[in-house]
């Protein structure tokens, strides 16, 4: 790795694909909870129509704006991997900056599950030991206009960062640039107990 | 399908009984299962007067249905055994899983809190171990673990990840002071 490398979000993109996958997912989950009320609604077999309508009518506008504001969200998210730390802004209506210290990283993931398997991306997660992220709260609001649940996994977040939807390979580079300078800034104390 | 070998695994194998360990739990339900189809057949056929022949062609039908998930699995599990990826570097421990959606977790030597080995009753019977390890994480918690090694294995693996956590705290004391 060379030093003085850029590493953010144009250099190492959240693919297109990845709004794809959570148009498939929103799609899906509409039509899991359109084919349940559908059901329920036979079921008591009165007057299905109106009832029917209003309710699908309103997932339908929950699930695309939670769509738009994933995309709003996707390019508000600004990262930057430095020499000594990560730096994570994200927000559309409220904006957060988050510093992670590679010497105070607990663990990297990377993960895909099966659409992410059918586009070539993976999600790259970085943990610490902390429970904060000062986005608790943006969470809970997230998660009232987000039934599908797909804008959780994007940025930083109590005590992970998560970037989604990088290529596999830029993934994998990404993670080995993170293996490395943990490397190269040694933590002088010890929080292991052994 | 090529077995995901590295340094680490070679060493320390995974036990080639795993996939069947992974397998018994769905084998005993499926025979309970099939024990109680049997029974059911019985009591129908000679109570309530159905048919011997359609009883006891939908007992063959379930029986099929369960050989074949009981099958089906164990094939999966022989897939999951082979992309099974461990490796021990110098300074991480990865580790990496599951065929169809992977998951990789990375943790330097530092950062892992605990190390500890156990058995279930299966694994007690076949003799086999799980070595888990954690960072501070829930999520390493759940994920980081090198399961259905043999004893040897699994005292090797646990001795050296020991050995590299306080080789790693010490040097990086060492360099504070």
């Amino acid at each position: 790795m060379t030093a003085g490398r850029v590493i953010n979000q144009d250099t190492y993109p959240i693919e297109k694909s990845w709004l794809i996958k959570s148009f498939v997912y929103v799609v899906i989950v509409t039509i899991f909870i359109a084919g349940f009320v559908f059901l329920s609604e036979l079921s008591k077999r009165h007057e299905i129509g109106l009832r029917y309508g209003t309710v699908v009518t309103i997932m339908l506008a929950l699930q695309f704006g939670s769509f738009i504001v994933l995309i709003l969200r996707r390019n508000r998210f600004k990262y930057e991997f430095g020499e000594k730390n990560i730096i994570i802004k994200q927000g559309v209506l409220s904006k957060s900056e988050r510093q992670v210290f590679y010497g105070r990283i607990q663990n990297i993931g990377v993960s895909q599950d099966l659409i992410d398997r059918l586009f070539g991306i993976a999600s790259l997660v970085i943990e610490t030991a902390s429970d904060a992220g000062g986005a608790v709260v943006i969470n809970d609001q997230d998660r009232s206009i987000d039934p599908a649940g797909i804008l959780a996994a994007l940025g930083s977040n109590s005590n992970y960062i998560a970037i989604p939807g990088l290529s596999y390979q830029n993934a994998t580079e990404l993670k080995n640039y993170v293996m490395e300078q943990i490397k190269a800034n040694p933590i002088d104390d010890a929080q292991s107990g052994l | 399908m090529k077995i995901a070998m590295s340094k680490s695994r070679e060493q320390f194998p995974l036990s080639g009984k795993k996939p069947l360990k992974k397998t018994i739990p769905l084998i005993i339900s499926a025979i309970v299962l099939f024990v109680i189809v049997l029974a059911t057949g019985i009591f129908f056929s000679a109570f309530l007067n159905w048919s011997f022949s359609t009883v006891s062609m939908w007992i063959f039908l379930i029986s099929i249905l369960l050989a074949v998930a009981c099958f089906l699995t164990y094939q999966y599990q022989i897939w999951y055994f082979q992309v099974y990826f461990y490796d021990l570097t110098d300074d991480f421990i990865i580790i990496r899983k599951r065929v169809f959606t992977p998951r990789e977790i990375t943790i330097p030597y530092e950062r892992v809190q605990d190390v500890y080995v156990d058995q279930d009753l299966i694994d007690r019977i076949m003799g086999l171990y799980d070595v888990h390890l954690s960072s501070a994480t829930i999520s390493s918690g759940m994920e980081a673990h090198i399961d259905g090694v043999e004893k040897d294995a699994a005292d090797g693996l646990k001795n050296i990840i020991m050995q590299k956590v306080s080789d790693k705290i010490r040097k990086a004391k060492g360099q504070g002071s």
